[in-house]
């Protein structure tokens, strides 16, 4: 009884440290957070949450090779955690390392069948690697699993959308921007995406007002530069020189790199 | 002679000695009964009997130095699409919110896959004229703090404020007195923390009572109908001596230094090294041109062989942004036609002397991470010299 309670009083720090560097996080104080949650790993190197934190946390302040690492030892450490496999998928489908990121997204979805995010960046992965069927399976049932309105689910329905614009099934894809809209009123990407789709079907005045409405939305993702081209063409189609004048030339302003 | 004669006498002798300096400084008020906000009176009570230099005085920027924030104060755009700072981190940025309840700056950090965190703080103070830029502070009860986003006027865009990295966020850096001390007129510091205040004894803007002394006894004097219209228990900068006139601009333009008293203690027609230590530069010292105006000049030909001041130049009751008016105070001294470049370009050169003679140059103690590169804005030298 006596080694379980030293047990339990011995926990207590890192568990501490932990919560601290949530609770730090949740106030973006980054430097703190980091360093409790090295505290939190000093006392118990193993502590999952711990290392899926600090892998987050790495990852936002541009050090993947610390994120990378962290992900690694969390999922040797608990294979069947099901966030460790998620986010270490999420992990290298985000370093564009797509054959990588099957195996721990299929470890994530079968330790949480109705969660749909090990769907939709399995499917996300699937379609970079070229497998467009499995992609359209794995987003329909992403979809199927996100009955709720907000910006995660809006994200998947732009993700599909934009794989069916891909394959020229444009009225669908314009069907998932709309539900996409409806999910998420704020989503950048989702009124790029209509607007896209409204100039393929000729529809310059409503792609305008579609790119127009994507450019004071703050949602990251789709660039201002992008949806600059986009309303450049636009308006040269609806015999606006000036107004597309403007718009290309803030795209070519833009920084040329390649994340424009 | 007695003991008590003896006093008497070394007491008189004291007194004798005393008196030269005060006479020096017939004006000045002790620091201990101006120090207090009760002996502040602010601008409006200037108002009634200097209208013409109240009104001039409204568009300066010393006046405009610190504000509260309302649609006319705050430069940076509210409207949708212009209210973002993107940063270099694709997983971050700032939004600039108007509402009823105020003013905001919003950090917004989306972590992969799906969840966004963010922090909020109110601009409850403008700090600058908004010609170079602005910076907002926010409190945190009695804690002043300086937000992350700053508004530049020469993109007219939010950036990031000067010294903060690109790409996260920090709500955390204190506003410590000596800071306020050029900003704002007057602020009482309460115990530690350095940027503990109390809210209600601010005097925003440098107000006529930063130049001029705290006004309480003048107004209440002028005021009265024992005396009206006798000028006096009031400081006027222009009869200091040049020494001393040098000082109440070396507050604030001479650099930080090291404070030697605490902030706000200095009264004009003070000795500022009693208050404040500038470190000398030697000639061949490189000195950053924000806020070192004062070391800038000294190092000028036109500053050491001559007894001009600041205002010889300057006249801080109004706006001054003209560079033609500036060339025509140099040609209160010196002849075009001395210009090396006279012969070639005649007349043309009538109101170019500061654009050669006190050329912009990059602060380097000022940048701004902005996309990724460093921005160093520019500022007038005031070293005084054929570059």
């Amino acid at each position: 009884m006596i080694w379980l309670l030293a047990l339990q009083l011995s926990l207590i720090p890192q568990q501490q440290h932990y919560d601290n560097a949530k609770d730090a996080l949740a106030k973006m104080q980054f430097s703190r957070a980091d360093e409790e949650v090295d505290l939190a790993l000093k006392a118990d190197p193993n502590f999952v949450a711990a290392l899926i934190l600090k892998s987050r946390l790495a990852l936002f302040a541009h050090r993947p090779d610390i994120a990378r690492s962290c992900l690694i030892k969390a999922v040797a450490v608990e294979p069947s955690s099901e966030s460790a496999q998620f986010f270490l998928g999420v992990f290298y489908y985000l370093q564009n390392d797509f054959s990588l990121a099957i195996s721990p997204l299929e470890a994530a979805r079968a330790l949480s069948l109705k969660d749909p995010m090990p769907y939709f960046y399995l499917a996300m992965s699937k379609e970079a690697l070229g497998d467009a069927p499995a992609a359209l399976q794995l987003y329909e049932q992403a979809a199927a699993l996100s009955p709720e309105k907000n910006p995660q689910t809006a994200s998947i329905f732009v993700a599909y959308g934009r794989l069916l614009y891909s394959l020229g099934k444009y009225d669908e894809s314009l069907a998932q921007d709309e539900l996409a809209i409806a999910a998420d009123s704020q989503s950048r990407d989702a009124f790029y995406e209509k607007a896209k789709g409204l100039e393929h079907q000729h529809k310059y005045q409503e792609a305008a007002e579609n790119g127009e409405r994507a450019l004071t939305l703050p949602e990251l993702g789709t660039s201002d530069s992008q949806i600059h081209f986009l309303l450049g063409n636009v308006y040269l189609k609806l015999n606006q020189p000036d107004l597309a004048k403007a718009h290309l030339e803030r795209f070519h302003a833009a920084p040329q790199t390649t994340q424009r | 002679m007695t003991a008590r004669t003896d006093w008497i006498a070394s007491v008189t002798l004291l007194l004798a000695a005393i008196t030269p300096v005060r006479s020096q400084l017939p004006e000045a008020p002790s620091a201990a009964a101006s120090s207090s906000r009760s002996q502040y009176v602010g601008d409006a009570a200037c108002r009634d009997c200097h209208q013409a230099a109240f009104q001039n005085y409204l568009t300066s920027a010393h006046h405009l130095s610190s504000r509260p924030p309302d649609a006319t104060s705050i430069n940076g755009k509210f409207t949708p699409g212009s209210n973002i700072l993107r940063t270099s981190n694709p997983y971050f940025y700032f939004i600039m919110n108007a509402g009823k309840e105020g003013y905001f700056q919003e950090a917004v950090a989306r972590f992969p896959p799906a969840e966004t965190i963010s922090h909020k703080e109110r601009m409850d103070l403008v700090i600058g004229s908004g010609r170079k830029g602005q910076t907002y502070l926010y409190w945190k009860n009695s804690d002043l703090f300086e937000l992350p986003v700053t508004y530049w006027a020469e993109t007219g865009q939010w950036m990031n404020s000067p010294g903060y990295p690109d790409g996260l966020p920090n709500f955390d850096k204190p506003i410590i007195p000596r800071c306020l001390e050029c900003h704002a007129t007057y602020i009482e510091s309460l115990p530690p923390p350095l940027n503990h205040f109390d809210k209600a004894s601010v005097v925003l803007g440098i107000a006529c009572e930063k130049c001029h002394g705290p006004g309480k006894t003048h107004v209440e004097a002028e005021r009265s109908h024992e005396a009206p219209g006798k000028a006096g228990n009031i400081i006027n900068p222009a009869k200091l001596s040049r020494d001393r006139q040098i000082d109440l601009c070396a507050l604030c333009h001479a650099g930080p230094g090291n404070p030697r008293a605490p902030a706000f203690s200095f009264v004009p027609g003070a000795n500022l090294a009693k208050y404040v230590a500038i470190p000398e530069n030697p000639a061949d010292t490189p000195v950053d041109v924000h806020a070192h105006q004062v070391q800038l000049l000294e190092k000028s030909r036109c500053f050491r062989s001559s007894n001009m001041t600041c205002t010889t130049c300057h006249d801080v009751h109004t706006q001054q942004r003209d560079v033609a008016y500036f060339a025509g105070r140099c040609l209160t001294c010196h002849k075009i036609e001395s210009c090396g470049k006279y012969p070639a370009l005649g007349t043309a050169l009538l109101h170019k002397c500061v654009d050669c003679h006190m050329p912009l140059r990059d602060s380097t103690v000022i940048a701004f991470d902005a996309g990724g590169h460093r921005v160093n804005p520019q500022v007038r030298s005031h070293r005084i010299a054929i570059y």
